[in-house]
């Protein structure tokens, strides 16, 4: 009988997966929404299958999962019409599962929706995952200069969203 | 600093909220996912039928790729049988004299209908563009396309100006974030007698003062087709005499990437010429992939009667692969198509900043090809 044995790369990413899982679905969930965070995560994760032949290889394998979702958050999220659409259609089709949002929660998301991609992604690991600049630098594979550059627009962006 | 502190504590209750908005993570199963060596990249996304069921109490979502690849002995819990979920439709953005529509999948938004030569989506949901305005004139030559403003649009259309180039004709080529950059390919062209040159710039969107200098890219009788850039920083395109059809392979990088810290691809990696002799049907067309991590260009067959493209990946440059036939296209446009790739879908259009319009733009996806209406078409951003 011939097993189905995962390749070892597979095996392994999603091992990798199963470990971080739970902070790659919030991660998302701040970057693109409840509705398409699901999406994301699954489309990124399957691209990162797809591509890397050498799990092993990867030195930062959990910053790699993390960036492949920011990737693939960037690519998702096209425009906000777009993604109004998809939440609309989600809503209709009763098929989020993520627990209902309340008032604060909706505010939320549309603040964070005021800011890049890769603002939310240095908003959430520093607010959520508590890293400090280089932990989030190596995370993301981007220098100090630029986490505290994301950082810094994000606050200000975020003061006057709050503040109005 | 109270004022920071409360602000910080404002945000980290904002977060706060959104995350507990998260649904649960989905199940991915590794035995059932395609790997790198299975697939070509354009079959891959069409192959993954990914479902998203939702269990009964538990709001668990099982997302799992077709595949027959792998025989499932029943030594494991089998994945629910899954809903086929649609793929993501890619985006499509086209530019011309009847404005700048965005197509997702079969939605299609004008965002405006004010004539624009040139239009590239970024990731907030607003376009830079230029505005087409007929024929122009400037240090003697004639340039029919678009003028040298450049506006942001906004989703209703609403443009305001971005920068101005004041000493000479500015022309769009991509957009990506990079290292946390979101870069705005151009170049200027300071096209005169006295000083023909075509200088390459990054501009980050989210506030630089200075473009970054990419370096110059053409001159009096050089140019080169729309230029792809990757979230690596990696840079590629055809370069050209102004005299010639044929065109080469380039490769740039925008300085202190990770492309930049990396020699640059050169075309003899991937088995072609240095360069080609004018007026042949040559390879043309190239383009970086959105992950920097694969080249595709416009091969011809057939003695140039048709083209085909073909991806090769940096790891594994002289491993070549058709990913889509390309129809039967004019042989005096040839020498202008650029590729916008993503995986299992490309848009080819007939580029020139000298030239008038051309051939429409076309998308090739695994099971369909289309044409549109407009003069240049391109890919959402990063893929």
């Amino acid at each position: 009988m011939i097993a189905a044995v995962a390749e070892p790369t597979q095996a392994d990413v999603g091992a990798t997966y199963r470990d971080c899982a739970a902070d790659l679905i919030r991660y998302a969930t701040v970057l693109v929404g409840p509705s398409d965070a699901q999406d994301v995560v699954s489309d990124a994760v399957l691209r990162v299958f797809a591509s890397v032949k050498d799990w092993s290889s990867v030195q930062n394998q959990r910053g790699y999962l993390f960036r492949a979702v920011l990737n693939q958050a960037t690519s998702h999220q096209r425009s906000a019409g777009r993604r109004r659409r998809r939440e609309e259609r989600a809503i209709r089709a009763g098929r989020n599962d993520a627990p209902a949002p309340d008032a604060t929660s909706i505010d939320a998301h549309r603040a964070l929706a005021e800011l890049s991609p890769q603002q939310r992604a240095v908003v959430y690991l520093t607010y959520w995952e508590d890293l400090a600049t280089h932990q989030i630098a190596t995370l993301l594979d981007m220098s100090d200069g630029s986490v505290k550059k994301q950082l810094a627009r994000a606050r200000e962006q975020l003061r006057r969203i709050l503040d109005a | 600093m109270p004022n920071d502190l409360d602000l910080d504590d404002r945000i980290r209750s904002l977060v706060s909220a959104a995350v507990k908005t998260a649904p649960v993570a989905p199940h991915i199963d590794p035995l059932r996912a395609p790997s790198a060596a299975q697939r070509p990249p354009w079959l891959r996304r069409s192959a993954i039928a990914l479902a998203a069921l939702l269990a009964a109490g538990g709001g668990y979502a099982v997302l799992q790729p077709a595949s027959d690849d792998h025989v499932d002995t029943g030594g494991r819990t089998p994945a629910t049988v899954p809903a086929p979920a649609p793929e993501q439709p890619p985006v499509i953005v086209t530019a011309g004299p009847d404005g700048i529509v965005e197509r997702v999948g079969d939605d299609k938004k004008t965002i405006t209908d004010e004539p624009f030569a040139m239009a590239l989506a970024l990731d907030d949901g607003t376009f830079v563009a230029q505005r087409h305005t007929g024929e122009s004139r400037r240090d003697g030559i004639t340039w029919p396309r678009s003028d040298t403003s450049v506006v942001r649009v906004d989703q209703r259309g609403k443009s305001t100006p971005l920068f101005e180039a004041k000493t000479g004709f500015v022309i769009l080529h991509d957009f990506a974030v990079v290292d946390g950059r979101r870069l705005l390919l151009y170049s200027v062209d300071v096209n005169n007698y006295a000083s023909g040159k075509e200088e390459l710039y990054a501009l980050d969107l989210d506030g630089a003062d200075h473009p970054l200098d990419v370096g110059t890219i053409g001159g009096w009788e050089a140019t080169t087709s729309r230029l792809t850039l990757s979230s690596t920083g990696l840079i590629v395109g055809t370069s050209y005499g102004v005299c010639c059809q044929s065109g080469n392979f380039i490769a740039l990088a925008v300085p202190d990437s990770a492309a930049a810290a990396r020699p640059l691809p050169k075309a003899t990696d991937f088995g072609l010429a240095d360069g080609y002799e004018d007026g042949c049907a040559c390879p043309t067309g190239f383009a970086v992939d959105p992950d920097g991590t694969a080249i595709y260009w416009l091969s011809p067959v057939d003695g140039g009667a048709t083209f085909t493209v073909v991806r090769a990946t940096l790891d594994d440059p002289l491993h070549t692969s058709e990913v889509a036939p390309v129809a039967r296209l004019d042989s005096s446009t040839f020498g202008r198509m650029s590729i916008d790739a993503d995986d299992s879908r490309f848009v080819v259009s007939f580029d020139s900043p000298y030239s008038e319009s051309m051939q429409p733009p076309m998308l090739f996806t695994p099971d369909r090809s289309a044409t549109f209406e407009g003069e240049f078409a391109t890919l959402g951003p990063n893929g």
